[in-house]
Order: C-alpha cells, then structure tokens, then sequence
C-alpha cells in the first residue's frame, strides 16, 4: 500500500470523526445564540483549547516552521510572543468582556462596540472590517489545505479543496460553536501528540539538542542568535506584534471570551490555552532547527514539516501529524466562518436591518449564512486571484490596528466616546493600508516597510492617539453607557 | 447592593510590561555564550521565556490581579 494511500484513509477517518461531531451536536443547537456563542454550555478545556486551535492556523505548522528554519532564532521572539497571546487576551480582555456580554446580551463582538460607542456605526464598521478580512482568510485556508492534497497525498487540487472545504462547511453549519469548540478540542489534542511525536525525533535525527545547534550555527550563522539575518526593529517588532496585537488581531478567538457565565472557567481556559500554545510553540522552534540541519536545501520552506514526517516517521504517525496540520487550517476556518455568520445575521440582519425573528427562523437564518458564506470562500479558494494573498498578509495587521486599543480603551477607560471609538477603528486601519501602500511603493512587496516599521504598529498606535485625542475633544459618554461598562454590583 | 469601580490587574499589567520592554531589551543586547551552542539570550527569551508566561499566567489565577 502507497504512502498516500495510507495518509488518504486516515485522514478519511478523521474527517468522518469531525463531522460525527457535527451531527452529535447539531441536536443541541435551539437558537441562534446556541448556535454562535455556546453561552454557558461549554467547559474550560473546550473553550481553552477553541481559543488556541483558531489563534494557531495551517500556517504555524507550514509557513511560521519554513521562516523558522531560515531565521533561527531571529524568529523565535515571535513564537515566544505568540505563546503569550493568550495570557495579554484573557487578562486585558476576557473578563470584563465576559461579564460586559452578560450583562447587554451580547453574541458578537460588533455588539460590544455599539453597546460601548453607543452607536450603531461603531458596531457596523467593526463588521464590516472583520467581514472584509474574513473571506479571503477563509479562501486563504483553504487554497493551502488543497495544495496539503496536491502535493502530499497527490489528490488533485479541486478534489482535495471540495472534501476539505465541505467537511468543515458542514460540520460548522450543522453544529454552530459547539461543534466548533469540540472540534477544536479534538484537533488540538492531535496538534500536541503531533509535534510531542515528531519534536524529540527530529531532534534526535539532527545530532541531538547541543548537537543539531553546532551545526546549524554552521550551517546559517546569522541564525543562531536573535540579530544577524534580520534588522533588529524587524525582530522587536515581530516580539510585540504576535503578541501583545492579538487582542484585536485575532477576533474569533476573543468570541470565545463570550461563552463563560463564570469567571472560574475563563481562568481555566486560560491555562489550557498558554500551556497548549507554549508546547507547540515551543516544539515547532526544534523542529525548524532540526529542519534546518536535516533538510538544508529544501526548495520550499513551508514543507520542512510533511518532509521531515515523510523522512522520519512511520505513515500511522506521519498521518497523525498531516492530520493535525489540516486540523489547524480547520479550526481556524471554522471559527472565522461562525464568527463571519455571526455578524452578517446579529450586526447587519437584525440590527441594522430591523428584522424581527424567532429563536428558530433565527437558527434557520444563521444556518444558511454561515452556509452561504462557506460556499463563497470555496468559490474564491477555486481559483484564487493573486490579490488573496495580499489581502491576508493584511487582515492580521489591519485588524490589529482597527481594534487593538479601542478595545482595551473602551473596557477599561470610561472617557473612551463615540466619536473617539469610530476615529481609532476607522483611523488605525486606513493608517495600517497606508504604510502597506507606501512600502509597497519603495520595495514592490508587501513584506517590507519603510524603516522596517510594522504596519500593525504603526496603524495601532494612530488608533491610541485618535482614541484619547477625539474621546478628550468630544462629549463624555452617557451615563447609563458609563453604569453597564464601569460599574460593578457587590453585594 | 453598591456599585464598584473596575480594578485593573495591575501586577500582572507590570509582568506584560516587564516581558514586552524586558524581551525586546534582551533581543539587541549582546549576550555571552552559554550551554549548547547558544547565547544566554536565546536561553532566557527563547527558552525560557515560556517558563516565565506559564508562571505569570497561574500567578493571575490564583490572585486574580
């Protein structure tokens, strides 16, 4: 039996376990709040582990582990950083959003934003940027799980695309958050036996930890220390971009912070989510360095995982880790999916268009916009134009920019007014496309910025002066704006 | 019942702060050898550095600031 035969059948039962799950939990959804949030069905582990598998996609296992292997340790900064997203999130943010949603009934995050910039054009312009973003992500995904088919199990590109795209489409569709979340779960697991199976491996192959490290000095000096391939402002910013700008950058996974009804299950979830991203953070810079001693030639960095699981590992195992990589492109869909549905049916059907629904057309409606959505990312991801990928290198920093601070503003600042809201959101990301622009201008690539500045830095930090700048310049927030987010009942 | 204002979690606020300004401090100092081929620069960010997150992240479950 071939390699990609035996990759081919495990990957079938594991794709028919996910959508097992689908149907499982399709039973339990009643409303359109069951279906996007979950609200106080889920436990720790569930929404600790929902929380990283969306954080975490496709590309920490194929894009971030390829620029691992060429820049050592001038990357691993941002690995690090990126294991202590979870801990800037749940602190800064989880809490008082958990209880701020408790208290207006809220199941998107738009809904936070018009309840706290007493508008609905704060609540709109926070959708309309995520939903902008959102689609060619999906697409983005997508490609790349076709691509996974292509070249590893040598299924065509449209026939790997359509079982992939479909099975996560209907599972989300079916089973709304809690399939997601459970999905997620089981993913993640995989995602941990994964690499705790091919980490120690490949390390071994490469000489051993002290070993493999001798040579890959060798072999790519400039890579052994933090500075010597990459400017140091590139490396700094790296640090605090995949960290710290995760707050606003990565909006699905901050939905889970809406699922707790207490604040003892958030605390635990947290945990889950910094020791799982530690491990695999942590697992995927040995397995870059081993790639880098082990496959020094390597035409296609983003390969150095499905190479080295070819190489190492027997094809059970190997399976387990393909699976785990695809496990991450799809929660990571999935999330971005019931998120994107969450809005177009909360922010824009009902509130923006005034509709009056019951629980059940409600839940009908959600089904087939999250459906609908699905279908168009497939049908972008068939054949992508090669603007996609532009789009996606800037949906992180675009969100980042938008979101980050008046988020953490307006939870925790009671001067934050509408007027400064919308200027952050609006202000960070046009800022944000601007320096893409203008780098892009002077270097023809959307790679490189002017002074080697982040745009999501740059775009975040005109968000936190437009926020205090306009809330200090316009009317202070109402009062009964300034009770729900500000004041806390103790008996 | 009586009203309360929100308390920020100051601590681990400090423990964010001293991770962002520390680490991108320790990323352009030039760090002496240590074990294993690398410099004690990669030992503490890069390696331990996620002993430090695991440790800050408990700190805030069991004390909540």
């Amino acid at each position: 039996m071939s390699l990609s035969l035996q990759y081919a059948i495990l990957l079938g039962v594991y794709f028919l376990g996910m959508l097992g799950l689908g149907f499982r939990f399709s039973r339990k959804v009643k409303s359109s709040k069951d279906y996007f949030i979950a609200k106080g069905k889920l436990g720790p582990a569930t929404v600790g582990f929902s929380f990283s598998a969306t954080q975490m996609s496709g590309s920490t296992y194929m894009g971030a582990v390829g620029t691992e292997k060429i820049l050592g340790y001038n990357f691993t900064p941002a690995a690090v950083s990126s294991a202590a997203a979870p801990w800037f999130s749940y602190i800064l943010l989880g809490n008082r959003l958990r209880k701020i949603a408790g208290r207006i009934k809220s199941v998107t995050i738009a809904d936070i934003f018009e309840a706290r910039f007493y508008s609905k054009y704060a609540g709109l312009t926070c959708t309309v940027i995520m939903l902008i973003a959102f689609i060619p992500m999906i697409a983005a995904q997508l490609k790349a799980a076709g691509n996974i088919f292509e070249v590893l199990l040598g299924i065509p590109y449209l026939a790997g695309l359509f079982v992939f795209g479909g099975i996560v489409i209907l599972y989300t569709v079916l089973g709304g958050m809690y399939a997601v979340a459970w999905t997620d779960l089981f993913q993640g697991i995989i995602m941990i036996v994964g690499f705790a199976i091919l980490a120690p491996v490949a390390v071994k192959a490469a000489g051993g930890f002290s070993g493999m490290h001798q040579q890959y000095a060798q072999l790519n000096p400039g890579a052994i220390s933090f500075l010597g391939k990459m400017p140091a402002v590139w490396v700094v910013s790296s640090f605090i971009v995949w960290g710290f700008f995760q707050i606003g950058g990565s909006p699905a996974s901050v939905t889970r912070f809406l699922i707790p009804e207490d604040d003892k299950t958030l605390k635990t979830a947290m945990v889950y989510s910094v020791f799982f991203q530690s491990f695999i953070y942590l697992s995927a810079t040995l397995v870059a360095i081993a790639g880098g001693v082990l496959l020094p030639h390597l035409e296609r960095p983003d390969l150095t995982v499905p190479t080295l699981v070819s190489q190492l590992l027997p094809p059970l195992v190997g399976g387990i880790i393909i699976a785990a990589v695809l496990g991450a492109m799809m929660s990571t869909i999935d999330s971005i999916l019931l998120l994107a549905g969450s809005l177009v049916v909360e922010n824009i059907f009902i509130r923006c268009m005034h509709k009056e629904i019951d629980r059940r057309q409600g839940l009908r409606i959600a089904r087939r916009v999250t459906f609908t959505l699905g279908v168009l990312a497939l049908l972008v991801a068939l054949k992508p134009p090669a603007a996609i990928l532009w789009i996606v290198t800037m949906s992180f920093s675009l969100m980042a920019s938008a979101f980050t601070f008046p988020f953490l503003l307006g939870i925790w600042w009671p001067g934050a007014t509408k007027e400064g809201g919308i200027a952050g959101m609006v202000g960070g990301a046009v800022s944000c496309f601007v320096w893409y622009i203008l780098g892009f201008m002077r270097y023809h690539t959307f790679d490189n910025w002017i002074g080697g500045i982040w745009p999501a830095i740059l775009g975040s930090l005109i968000s936190l002066l437009l926020v205090i700048g306009v809330s200090k310049a316009t009317a202070p927030v109402p009062p009964d704006v300034h009770d729900i987010f500000f004041s806390e009942s103790r008996s | 019942m009586r009203k309360v204002k929100v308390k920020l979690p100051w601590i681990s606020i400090l423990l964010m702060a001293l991770f962002i300004g520390g680490g991108s401090v320790a990323l352009i100092v030039k760090w002496p050898p240590g074990p294993a081929h690398l410099d004690w620069g990669v030992w503490i960010l890069s390696y331990f550095g996620y002993a430090y997150v695991i440790a800050a992240s408990l700190f805030y479950v069991k004390k909540g600031k």
